[in-house]
């Protein structure tokens, strides 16, 4: 009878838990070991996503524009809602677009928001009934479809983003800018951390499932002012998935991630603390040219700023020009211009700069220059995103 | 700067001097002035806070949108949000669902659906005492992820009696559902909409508690700078419209604001009259400081000097009423704020009227039309002042104004030409809502009246001649002295005329619209049950009710049942109800009171090639019997005749009548929005069978979410409303009716001062004090019944111009004319109630001091 009792109460126990642990969002607490393609494509048990694109672009002329496209997935609650209607989901999905354009010196963005729902936002993961290729190259949408046929799709609104072994399309549109480009990836993906496990905080479960393809070759065409203008480059993918806020006593981040001359790539990101200084999660990845990839820690890395800019629109003071040091590395890196700030009161309503930046300096002594983005969070207060 | 100070304090010592020494002839004055001033003012202020409610409301719910998509009468697939979004051009689009509601009470509330975060484009809201986007541990975006949750107005919340966390009901369509308030508003955007009295809600748990799913009211959209909405309209499908926001504010506003303008207009009826007091009084002191004039003019001042002080003393009488009439007005507008937003409840747009503000250009308004009209009632006095001779300062007689007969008949003459012209002037036309033409014959006809006065006075005095002798001596000296009475004496007739016209007019018009009113309710609004779905009215009739209602009532076999189904739409700016029903049962139950109709009108209405509209609908949109009258009504492309118009006094806009069958075979809905019961056995007790039919039709399950009026209790109650709705009509004109009389005591009391020696001198020969009274009352009499006169044939006329112009442009409909012979009846006994009441303050004057004081030498 005793026996009996403890049996029920251990199995009364595990379905109390399963159902806690059922409402909470998914947690990372160790190595993410991708599989692609299902790794492209989201993961809805966790809290926040995004996937985030980055690069350099050039025109027919020579212009130079730095563009960025992310899309961000945050599910509000954990669990499934009951639901009547096509309006009823737990997940969101939001845009950020921008266009920096060089010569002309000046910034230009978009956002979007919406809920994952109907057919305003949402997306398709390979196997999702209704969506086989149905041409070499690409599935009945235009969309690349890969040499395997699996496509990763998510759209937002007229936003759209595919995702195939071999090849990404991003479409962006609005009022003054849009751009449809064609990424063919070179390296990677490149698993950040311990197999993607990327700590963020003293926790481990302040941590992300991060990854990156840190060379895209980039194709297409951007529409600026009536004009279409076709234009190539290099851009830098990342994705990152996570449950856990930031720690307390983080204000912010800084984010770099750079594309230099002799073929290797550098990630780093530094944690900034309120009170000063950068947090011992601060670290980062060396991306040789042959796709090996070095950790660095905090201990290893240095940041200084060289100047700054203050926004006349959130009035934050960003660093606009910084020395940065990791092992066998000393770069000088300077903002292509200064104003390439996004507000995003629509949609994150956070304000964070992210920007083209170029680079100059010596990996191993040999000079190198680069071309990259940096992305500054948290300088006008700390921050905390509104999903 | 030193002429003009040297002027005012001139005008000042001028003008103060002989109001101390007349002082409760100008304290009447100034009170006469106020309450038309305060009337003017707290009607004004009143329509105004239901404009401004109204305004408010709408704003606050359209937001910032450039164009709304909807289907008018129906509701949209909400699968367009998606494809709007994705039309190039459009920047944003945010579905919305608006619904009337129940909370427990039975009391209405305004439930909308929004999608949070698309609808932060166009209209934002924040909860109340929090900083930034979520408050203190409240996740707004728990609206979307947990099922049930809304947000609320604070006062619905307190009227709820909820708080954050707390819980209550709603009630629609059968259903109800427990909702958990995640939230109080703060007192912006969407939290201004029905003055607060609203519940947020996710459109998913919108959705899902009105029985929507898939389903919108409408879906706002921006569109980028350039963009025509011509890019949108194309890929909306049959009966879906693109249309700029504003028009159902535009709209609504236009009914708002007629109605004020007919109230403006009443209202100013007492400032006219109280123009007769400053008149009065102006012109007294102009006549009796005749030699003081001539004394100012031989030192020196000169025509235009003269003129200016008694312009400057009627502009003093104005300002000071105005200031008078303030605190006046501030209870006026409280009284009336009720009154005037429930008659806009009734008749135009729902309204919730948190109270009036004080506009300053309102204030500013009724000042200056105060004293423009004070200043207006002063010229006449002031010319007549400007022409006194310097050489009457040498005078030893006190010089009396002349006046010359043929003056008296060109003014006559005047008079006689404007009162007739004021039926060809308002036959001019008008705008539509806005009968100005209308206006002005009114403001040609109480001229005229007033012109016609002195001529009126002189002729009442003859044709009751046979009076004057029943009378005796009093009678027939009062009959003497009010013949020689001058302008002023005519000027009370003139303020009584109007006074009375107006009681006259407005009186027969409220009961030609009433008999009219009663008689269509009679013949038209026929049913012994009318069932539609709970808060239909408030929703636009968009609900359908269960079928199984109507098998139920079928299945009786005890009662005829006519279904209709009523869309609010509108036929170019003009909005009016499509009511497509069956057109068998109707025609067999009810009866049109027909205007104008084509021969075979029947037919074409039973085969559904013809359709049947209001005179109001008619009127507004210029259609007539024979036209042809193509409407979109949903799916249903309706392409009829129009084959007869009939008298019908809906509100918010007349109907079309279109047979349900017919409607149904063109792809229109087949649901019924409303239901006409009728009992076959028409004997024995009908109000009691449908209260007992009622009782049993909401006992079953779909109970709660309909409503049942017995036939007469509808008509109860709609003719209450009625009622109501002129009540402050009457207000208006008893206030009217005061200051006349207010203008009667004042004439009265200057004329008996004016003969002061001569009264005295009749006591000195022997006249009892009781035949001075006598003589000073039937002098009184003489002025009502000249006022009577006037004012009867006024009324007449006005009354005529009222029914057939002001009403037929400002709402489209027409009433038979029917004489009110209560009021006429009345009108006599009541003006001479006032000019009695007036009697005595005169009579006082009269006697106030002895013979010997009156009469010594100087």
């Amino acid at each position: 009878m005793r026996r009996t009792h403890i049996v029920l109460l251990a199995a009364l126990c595990l379905l109390l838990a399963s159902q806690v642990f059922a409402q909470e969002f998914a947690p990372v607490t160790g190595p993410c070991d991708f599989e692609f393609p299902r790794d492209h494509g989201p993961h809805p048990g966790h809290k926040t996503e995004w996937w985030y694109y980055t690069g350099a672009l050039k025109g027919p002329s020579g212009e130079r524009y730095g563009f960025q496209f992310t899309i961000f997935r945050s599910r509000i609650k954990p669990g499934e809602p009951e639901h009547a209607t096509g309006w009823r989901t737990n997940q969101i999905l939001l845009g950020h677009a921008a266009i920096t354009d060089v010569s002309r010196r000046r910034h230009r963005q978009h956002e979007a928001v919406s809920r994952a729902a109907l057919d305003l936002a949402g997306w398709s993961t390979p196997g999702t009934p209704g969506t086989a290729p149905t041409a070499a190259g690409t599935d009945e949408t235009g969309n690349p479809a890969g040499k395997d046929g699996q496509v990763v799709r998510i759209f937002l609104r007229d936003w759209s983003l595919a995702i195939a072994s071999d090849a990404h399309r991003l479409e962006a549109r609005g009022p003054d800018f849009s751009y449809d480009l064609a990424l063919a990836p070179r390296k990677g993906p490149i698993a950040h951390g311990e197999r993607g496990y990327s700590q963020k905080g003293v926790k481990p479960e302040s941590a992300s499932c991060y990854y990156s393809i840190p060379r895209m070759e980039v194709s297409g065409s951007i529409q600026l002012d009536g004009k279409t203008i076709p234009v190539t480059g290099e851009a830098w993918m990342d994705q990152e998935y996570s449950s856990a806020p930031l720690e307390p006593g983080i204000s912010g981040w800084d984010w770099f991630s750079l594309r230099l001359s002799d073929g290797s790539d550098l990630m780093v990101f530094f944690l900034r603390v309120e009170k000063g200084g950068f947090g011992p999660a601060t670290g980062g990845t060396l991306i040789a040219p042959d796709g090996r990839t070095t950790r660095i820690s905090a201990s290893q890395l240095t940041l200084a700023s060289t100047g700054s800019w203050t926004s006349p629109r959130s009035k934050a003071r960003y660093p606009a020009g910084w020395k940065l040091t990791a092992p066998g590395i000393a770069l000088t890196l300077a903002p292509e211009i200064p104003d390439q700030e996004m507000n995003t009161p629509l949609s994150t309503g956070v304000n964070y700069w992210e920007g083209l930046v170029r680079a100059v300096g010596a990996v191993d002594g040999k000079p190198v220059t680069g071309e990259g983005y940096v992305e500054l969070t948290g300088y006008n207060k700390a921050f905390t995103a509104r999903y | 700067m030193r002429p003009f100070l040297n002027f005012a304090r001139i005008a000042c010592w001028f003008v103060l001097r002989q109001w101390r020494l007349r002082l409760w002839r100008s304290l009447a004055v100034i009170v006469g002035v106020g309450l038309g001033a305060s009337v003017f003012l707290s009607v004004r202020l009143a329509v105004n806070a239901s404009v401004e409610a109204f305004s408010q409301g709408m704003d606050a719910f359209t937001g910032t949108a450039s164009l709304a998509v909807a289907a008018p009468g129906f509701r949209v697939d909400d699968s367009l949000v998606g494809r709007l979004l994705r039309l190039p051009g459009v920047t944003q689009a945010s579905p919305v669902i608006s619904a009337y509601v129940k909370d427990d009470s039975g009391n209405p509330v305004r439930l909308i659906g929004v999608d949070p975060l698309l609808d932060r484009a166009f209209r934002g809201f924040s909860i109340a005492g929090s900083t930034g986007e979520a408050g203190q541990g409240v996740n707004w975006m728990d609206l979307m992820a947990v099922p049930g949750t809304v947000l609320l107005g604070k006062p619905l919340a307190q009227r709820l009696g909820v708080e954050p966390g707390g819980h209550f009901t709603l009630h629609h369509g059968g259903r109800e559902a427990s909702f958990t308030v995640l939230a109080v508003l703060a007192p912006e955007g969407l939290a201004g909409v029905e003055a607060g009295n609203l519940a947020v809600a996710d459109i998913s748990t919108a959705q899902e508690f009105l029985g929507l799913v898939g389903k919108v009211d409408r879906i706002d959209v921006k569109l980028a700078p350039g963009v025509s909405a011509d890019s949108v309209q194309g890929i909306l499908g049959p009966g879906v419209h693109a249309a700029p926001p504003g028009e159902a504010r535009e709209s609504g506003l236009a009914m708002i604001q007629a109605y004020q303008l007919n109230l403006t207009v009443l209202s100013f009826v007492s400032l006219f009259v109280g123009m007769f007091l400053v008149y009065s009084l102006v012109s007294l002191d102009a006549a009796s400081r005749r030699k003081e004039l001539a004394v100012l003019r031989s030192l020196g001042a000169g025509p235009g000097t003269v003129s200016a002080l008694f312009l400057f003393q009627g502009g003093m009488l104005g300002a000071l009423g105005w200031l008078a009439g303030m605190p006046v007005a501030a209870v006026f507008t409280g009284w009336m704020l009720q009154g005037v937003s429930s008659t806009v409840n009734n008749l135009f747009v729902r309204v919730a009227v948190q109270g009036a503000s004080l506009d300053p250009r309102e204030i500013g308004l009724s000042l200056g039309v105060t004293v423009a009209v004070s200043l207006l009632a002063s010229i006449g006095p002031a010319v007549r002042a400007m022409r006194v001779s310097p050489r009457e300062a040498m005078s030893i007689h006190r010089q009396e104004e002349s006046h010359s007969a043929s003056a008296g008949r060109f003014w006559a003459l005047t008079g006689f030409a404007l009162a007739a012209s004021s039926w060809p002037v308002s036959t001019l036309p008008s705008p539509t809502g806005f009968p100005l033409p209308g206006y002005l014959a009114i403001f040609l006809l109480f001229t005229g009246l007033a012109l016609l006065s002195p001529f009126a006075l002189r002729l009442t005095i003859a044709l009751a001649a046979p009076l004057a002798r029943l009378g005796g001596v009093p009678a027939e000296l009062a009959s003497a002295q009010a013949g020689r009475g001058g302008n002023r004496a005519a000027v009370s007739v003139g303020a009584l005329a109007t006074a009375m016209a107006l009681f006259l007019a407005l009186s027969t018009m409220i009961h030609s619209f009433r008999a009219s009113f009663v008689t269509w309710l009679d013949q038209t609004v026929t049913g012994d049950l009318f069932v539609r779905p709970a808060n239909a009215e408030l929703n636009g009739y968009r609900d359908t009710l269960p079928p199984e209602l109507t098998e139920w009532l079928a299945a009786r076999g005890d009662v005829e049942v006519v279904p209709y189904l009523r869309r609010y739409l509108t036929l170019g700016n003009t909005a009016y109800q499509f009511e497509a029903t069956d057109m068998p049962g109707l025609l067999e139950y009810s009866r049109f009171s027909v205007l104008e109709r084509l021969p075979d009108a029947e037919a074409l209405l039973l085969s559904g090639q013809g359709v049947a509209i209001a005179e109001a609908l008619a009127n507004q949109a210029g259609l007539k019997a024979g036209d042809r009258f193509q409407v979109q009504v949903g799916a249903a492309e309706v392409d009829a005749v129009v084959a007869m118009v009939v008298r019908s006094y809906r509100t918010r806009g007349g109907e079309a009548y279109y047979d349900l069958t017919a409607f149904t075979a063109l792809g229109g809905e087949s649901g019924a929005g409303g239901l006409r019961v009728y009992f076959k056995d028409r004997s024995g007790d009908l109000t009691a069978k449908a209260e007992t039919l009622r009782a049993q039709m909401l006992a079953e399950p779909w109970g709660p979410g309909v409503e049942g009026v017995p036939g007469t209790g509808l008509h109860t109650l709609v003719t209450g409303i009625f009622d109501e709705t002129f009540a402050i009509t009457g207000v208006l004109l008893v206030i009217a009716l005061g200051v006349a009389a207010l203008g009667v005591c004042v004439t009265l009391t200057v004329r008996v001062l004016e003969r002061m020696r001569q009264i005295n001198t009749l006591l000195a020969v022997g006249a009892s004090r009781g035949q001075i009274t006598a003589m000073v009352l039937w002098e009184a009499v003489y002025l009502g019944l000249a006022g009577e006169i006037v004012g009867v044939i006024g009324g007449l006329a006005l009354s005529v111009i009222i029914i057939y112009v002001i009403n037929r442009q400002s709402f489209g409909w027409t009433f038979v004319y029917l004489l009110d012979w209560r009021a006429l009846a009345l009108s006599l006994p009541l003006i001479l109630a006032a000019v009695l009441a007036a009697g005595p303050p005169a009579c006082r004057a009269a006697l106030s001091r002895t013979p010997a004081l009156i009469l010594r030498e100087r």
